[in-house]
């Protein structure tokens, strides 16, 4: 046991190393993309997961947070100026609230009432967005270029310092996850998930907590829409709502695995490389067959690991662990 | 001028009625919410419009045709793929139909192109007035033929004994298959009778309406909404959601504008399953 | 632990549709004291359990405790007042271990992780199941869920315990720990409701009895007096038997 943790222990610290040290020596500016894409939906992802995976609602309609977040900052900044660390704050506020008040009718649903309704929302305010003049309707907004710096949220020469910030961020969510599974919050939102009933009678308020659950997603989510919005230096509905992003957040949580925190970080990792780079491939002439691979990809999954990655390492745990108590037997 | 939006609306309904109808079909037997659902309808606009080039088959007349190709695709998908979900966890059945929709939408751009399409010199077309009201005649055919095609699928499944098994499984698994029903076979059959209820939709649509590959994702969703409006496993509760739907698109689109219907009718389904969450007739748990 | 507590009952009544599932309910128990509530299949008992815990809302009459009223009050703030309770179908947490399904419990009164695990390691011990801990859920036997449940409404720290057929599929040892460990529970000063449905089990133990028949009390008393009351012996067994009994 004790070397297990201590081999683990090693892993997360190489693995800290790694995430840090490596990239430095990525010059294409394609593969730094491919990071700072891996990055952002990590941190996308555990956002779903606290919804997902550990409350057990599903949502398929993330894009609504994080178009929000993305037009929040955004608009601040064309029209008043605002610096978007600010922006990026208040993207994360206001979707929280955003996300409260939207909860209080739909986390009374259940199952696949509640998937729906966030497909809904999404729906819902992509339309409202193409067709609000005020930021810029369907054309969406252009970011001023400013000087590249920390302090303007903008970079030009490289595409590193997102990626650094997306891991910062990444880490900054890992540290939350990881005090919300030994403390009160997270054993509440497991509690909810296994059965709303016995939670009940466990003096849970489920309706409070699948709020609680419901904000800190949609602001998460709606931090990482002001990111990709300084990444891509403007936001328009198609774009920013886009129903795929919804999809791909929730499929990155499936393939890598709900309910922990590895999980996501292991979907993004090798989902949004292929995506990516099928995309880069075989994307360019227009002709959607880097969608078809990413499509078959989803079903093959589906069919064959739906348990995600993680529930394969833990076969292979649950295997070795067996093997070491039968030759325990023996002896 | 309501009457007559109500009257677009109700026939509108009735197309969306049946896509919906096999939407709740395949949710009540084997409870998956198909989400591949428009790209069936998409798939089945796309076969109309080739028969009609090729063959200059009119999409009305190639309907059954169509229905009976769609049968047999969906008999093939569910074997390949739904069938091996079917035990999985609930996300993998919730996403799979969207992989599935996602590869054959971009498969009908690879293969089709993105463009826009029409067939050519429809069998019917112009308008007919019915007193005040005047009637698109593609919309009237399409609503007809697709009340025909859902009242032949309720027979098929509350008279015909393949029929009554398929109620059987979807009432309950474990019993009916231990009545010795193939409970394979027979979701094999559903799914493919899901399939050629929006295959027929399908066809009834090529002949008005435009043709590209994304054509069926907003008739998938509707659809999908008129299900759960109605509540996941009610056939008849399918229809009426969808005629509801239909009615709220052509005269709510009317009252605050055509950009804003589906954003109206997304509204109407957030409202009505927050007020009864199991749908107007639904007896489904989550 | 519990300070003297009591939960008075007074005319409530249930309808499902047109059917009548309780008819003015009247009882109440205090500290220190077991109350069996028996009565045939479909007499209403579960349900009477569902409406005093909030899980389903009456429609007539009101639940009070320590003289608040709390009729319709939600599951989760009746619990918080100190009222648990187990379900007759055995729920808990499949997929959390033995201790995590306590500390969700233990958390109520502990907000804070180390001392809502430390009560609940004592929980554990109190009801035996310190060695299952690290066990999912999941893999429990069926005896070992109903005491599981039991756990976790004691993590709870109730003054009022309702446990629903936590006898019931247990073989004679193991009832009989049961029936010890409901005895202690009230020496420790807790009010307890016992559903029952097996007449043995819950006899010996119970301070006092009422009786429901098809939504309806019939019969409130000792145990020596309910097992001779000839209404409760017909609603049993029938009338003939009844009449037999007493002749």
């Amino acid at each position: 046991m004790k070397d297990t943790n201590r081999t683990s222990k090693t892993l997360l610290i190489l693995a800290v190393l790694a995430s840090i040290i490596l990239p430095l020596f990525v010059k294409a500016r394609f593969m730094q993309h491919i990071l700072v894409m891996v990055v952002l939906y990590a941190v996308l992802g555990q956002a779903w997961n606290i919804l997902g995976g550990y409350v057990g609602l599903v949502s398929i309609g993330q894009a609504a947070f994080f178009g929000l977040g993305s037009y929040v900052s955004s608009y601040l900044q064309v029209e008043y100026g605002i610096n978007p660390w600010i922006g990026f704050a208040l993207a994360g506020v206001i979707t929280a609230v955003f996300g409260f008040l939207v909860g209080l009718p739909v986390t009374r649903l259940r199952g696949r009432y509640f998937a729906i309704a966030t497909i809904a929302l999404g729906q819902v305010m992509k339309v409202l967005f193409e067709n609000w003049q005020r930021v810029g309707a369907a054309t969406g907004l252009m970011l001023p270029l400013v000087k590249e710096g920390l302090g303007t949220l903008q970079f030009h020469t490289s595409k590193l310092p997102y990626y650094y910030i997306g891991l910062a961020m990444l880490g900054i969510i890992i540290l939350f996850m990881w005090y919300m599974e030994r403390s009160r919050l997270g054993y509440y939102f497991k509690a909810i998930r296994e059965n709303e009933d016995v939670a009940a009678a466990m003096g849970i308020n489920k309706t409070l907590y699948k709020l609680i659950a419901i904000a800190i997603s949609a602001g998460i989510t709606g931090m990482c829409g002001t990111f990709l919005a300084q990444y891509s230096l403007y936001v328009e509905p198609e774009y920013m709502f886009n129903h795929n992003i919804s999809v791909t957040i929730a499929l990155i949580a499936v393939f890598g695995g709900t309910g922990n925190i590895l999980g996501p970080i292991l979907g993004s990792a090798i989902l949004l490389p292929i995506s990516e780079l099928s995309r880069a491939w075989m994307g360019s002439t227009g002709t959607g067959i880097d969608m078809m691979i990413y499509g078959a990809f989803i079903v093959l999954i589906c069919v064959y690991q739906p348990q995600g990655l993680m529930g394969v390492v833990r076969n292979i745990q649950a295997r070795a662990r067996a093997q070491v108590e039968r030759r325990g037997a023996h002896v | 001028m309501y009457l007559q939006l109500t009257v677009g609306g109700l026939l509108l309904g009735c197309v969306y009625g049946l896509v919906a109808m096999g939407l709740s079909l395949i949710y009540g037997v084997m409870g998956i919410v198909n989400f591949a659902h428009g790209a069936f309808v998409m798939l089945a606009m796309y076969a109309s419009f080739w028969l009609n080039r090729f063959l200059g088959l009119d999409p009305v007349l190639s309907s059954p045709l169509i229905a009976l190709l769609m049968f047999g695709f969906g008999v093939l998908m569910y074997h390949a793929v739904i069938g091996k979900v079917l035990e999985g966890p609930f996300l993998a059945r919730l996403l799979v139909t969207f992989g599935l929709s996602i590869f054959l939408i971009n498969s009908a751009q690879f293969l089709w192109s993105p463009d826009y399409r029409m067939v050519e010199n429809p069998m019917f077309r112009g308008i007919i007035m019915l007193g005040p009201v005047f009637i698109e005649r593609p919309k009237l055919v399409a609503s007809i033929g697709s009340l025909i095609v859902a009242g032949l699928i309720y027979w098929f499944v509350r008279k015909t004994k393949t029929g009554l098994a398929i109620q059987a499984i979807s009432l309950d698994r474990m019993a009916a298959s231990l009545m010795g029903i193939n409970i394979e076979r027979l979701n094999g059959y559903a799914f493919g009778l899901g399939c050629a209820c929006a295959g027929a939709a399908g066809a009834f649509l090529a002949e008005f309406y435009y043709i590209f590959p994304d054509v069926g994702t907003m008739f998938g969703l509707v659809a999908l909404v008129a299900v759960a409006l109605g509540g996941f496993g009610s056939t008849e509760g399918a229809l009426i959601g969808a005629i509801l739907i239909g009615i709220i698109e052509t005269v709510g689109g009317f009252i605050v504008g055509s950009e804003f219907k589906y954003a109206l009718v997304f509204l109407a389904y957030l409202v009505i399953v927050i007020l009864r969450p199991r749908g107007l007739m639904g007896w489904g748990a989550d | 632990m519990s300070k003297e507590a009591k939960l008075v009952v007074t005319g409530v009544t249930k309808r499902f549709g047109g059917l009548l599932a309780l008819n003015d309910v009247s009882f109440s128990v205090e500290s220190g004291e077991i109350l069996a509530l028996i009565g045939p299949n479909g007499a209403g008992k579960t349900t009477l359990f569902n409406c005093l815990t909030g899980f389903l809302k009456v429609d007539g009459g009101t639940v009070e405790f320590n003289g608040r009223n709390i009729t319709n009050w939600s599951p989760n703030q009746i619990c918080s007042l100190g009222v648990a309770r187990t379900f007759q179908v055995v729920q808990v947490l499949q997929g959390m271990t033995v201790l995590e399904n306590v500390m969700v419990g233990a958390y109520l009164r502990n907000p804070r992780t180390t001392p809502a695990r430390e009560k609940a390691v004592a929980v554990l011990e109190r009801v035996g199941m310190l060695d299952r801990a690290d066990v999912l859920a999941v893999n429990l036997t069926l005896p070992e869920k109903k005491r599981l449940e039991v756990a976790m409404s004691l993590a709870t720290e109730p003054k009022v315990l309702m446990l629903d057929e936590s006898m019931a599929g247990l073989t004679p040892t193991e009832a009989a720990e049961a029936s010890q460990m409901i005895r202690s529970l009230r020496d420790e000063g807790l009010a307890l409701i016992v559903v029952e449905h097996v007449m043995e089990a819950i006899m010996p133990i119970a301070d006092r009895v009422i009786v429901l028949e098809s939504g309806t009390k019939i019969a409130e008393g000792s145990p020596e007096e309910i097992v001779s009351n000839p209404r409760v012996i017909s609603a049993y067994l029938g009338d003939k038997y009844a009449k037999r009994v007493v002749n």
